[in-house]
């Protein structure tokens, strides 16, 4: 984990190099690997990328106790917006099907006589059905409402903790006989949406959710 | 009770199968049978003999789960999660010791892997059926505040947070039906 502050002036494979989980955060802005030694500032005038946005972004995905209140009223709201459907579109086109792809093969090659991991899967089935319908929430009604300067409450959801939970059925509580190595990939993918859910919902309550509300 | 997979390592070829055989007889014992020596370290048991003991099974003891030996002499490492018979006891002594020592260490296990109290069960088994706080209480004749401390110690053991959550490990391990919920 990268400990210091993000500045402009921090070489950008620093931070990658110390949270690889900020890669996904670059991706969402275009940004390839191969970034040598340029700072934030260097890559951001380069693709033409609002700086301060993204290293406040970064501050909150890699800081949990980061707060931007101060930057809030100089970061562009559509480019937030832009972000954060990217970040769902990475979550219906990558990382749930990834997920998916993964239980599939682990219930092929596993006998689950105790029909456990059937049961799992559908448990994972519900927490998709959460998070899709919180992407289509989004889509449909919060960010048109706060683009067009409109107050919109967000109800909460328990996505990650249903995602955190599965994870625990799996390391702490399953039992009988099942690939072991499609165990493990399907438990890293979910490791992997839960912390990129955990890190973006900051940006969801820290940065569009203040400026929603101050919209109102 | 969960099956149990065997490795069997005897000297005697003969002994081996004979051993097979009283498996056989004993339900804990329906599961897998395993005879390759490379297996063994899955096995929930080893059975062999002191020849064999020393040969093949000494040097690995800190991987291995539960040894049983079975010799015409007490073997003097018996202790902990081994475990000696006498083969000249005759066939049904062996099947009884056998059943004996099975059933025993699987109810250990059993009570080792049960997280929750009967209490905190009952509290699990009335969340996963979709009861409110209220309903729990005036179910179990216990005040919320008992109920809430209860399902604090039953998030914090099981390591789940959500009721969804809850339900899930409930239909898992039998403590309610899946339509229960």
């Amino acid at each position: 984990m990268y400990n210091s502050l993000i500045k402009h002036n921090t070489r950008l494979g620093d931070i990658l190099l110390a949270d690889p989980r900020a890669l996904t955060v670059m991706a969402r802005f275009g940004i390839k690997m191969g970034v040598g030694d340029n700072t934030i500032a260097e890559v951001c005038d380069r693709l033409h990328i609002d700086t301060l946005m993204l290293v406040t972004l970064l501050n909150t995905f890699i800081h949990e106790d980061y707060y931007p209140d101060p930057y809030l009223g100089l970061i562009s709201v559509e480019s937030v917006i832009d972000y954060l459907r990217k970040t769902n579109a990475y979550y219906l086109h990558f990382m749930l099907p990834t997920i998916e792809r993964h239980f599939e093969l682990l219930l092929a090659r596993s006998a689950d006589k105790a029909g456990n991991l059937t049961l799992m899967r559908q448990y994972f089935d519900s927490a998709k059905r959460l998070l899709t319908d919180r992407i289509k929430h989004d889509d449909e009604v919060w960010f048109p409402a706060v683009l067009a300067n409109k107050g919109c409450r967000i109800d909460p959801d328990d996505v990650e903790d249903r995602v955190s939970d599965l994870m625990s059925m799996f390391i702490i509580h399953l039992k009988g006989d099942y690939d072991q190595q499609l165990g493990y990939a399907v438990v890293l993918a979910l490791a992997g949406l839960r912390d990129d859910l955990h890190q973006n919902n900051r940006i969801r309550e820290r940065i569009l959710s203040p400026l929603s509300t101050a919209n109102k | 009770m969960k099956c149990a997979k065997f490795a069997i390592l005897l000297h005697d070829s003969l002994h081996a199968i004979a051993m097979r055989q009283l498996l056989g007889h004993i339900p804990a014992a329906s599961c897998a049978i395993i005879s390759s020596a490379a297996d063994i370290l899955d096995a929930d048991y080893i059975i062999t003999d002191s020849t064999h003991f020393t040969t093949h099974v000494k040097q690995m003891l800190p991987l291995l789960s539960r040894v049983i030996i079975v010799d015409n002499t007490a073997a003097a490492v018996t202790g902990g999660d081994i475990m000696w018979i006498d083969s000249t006891a005759g066939e049904n002594a062996i099947m009884r010791q056998l059943a004996g020592l099975i059933n025993k260490s699987a109810d250990e296990v059993d009570e080792s892997t049960a997280m929750l109290t009967n209490r905190e069960t009952e509290v699990l088994r009335l969340i996963a059926s979709g009861c409110i706080n209220k309903e729990i209480a005036d179910e179990l004749n216990i005040s919320i505040n008992t109920v809430l401390t209860h399902r604090k110690n039953i998030t914090a053991k099981l390591g789940i947070k959500s009721v969804s959550g809850l339900s899930l490990y409930a239909m898992m391990n039998g403590i309610i039906r899946p339509n229960d919920g």
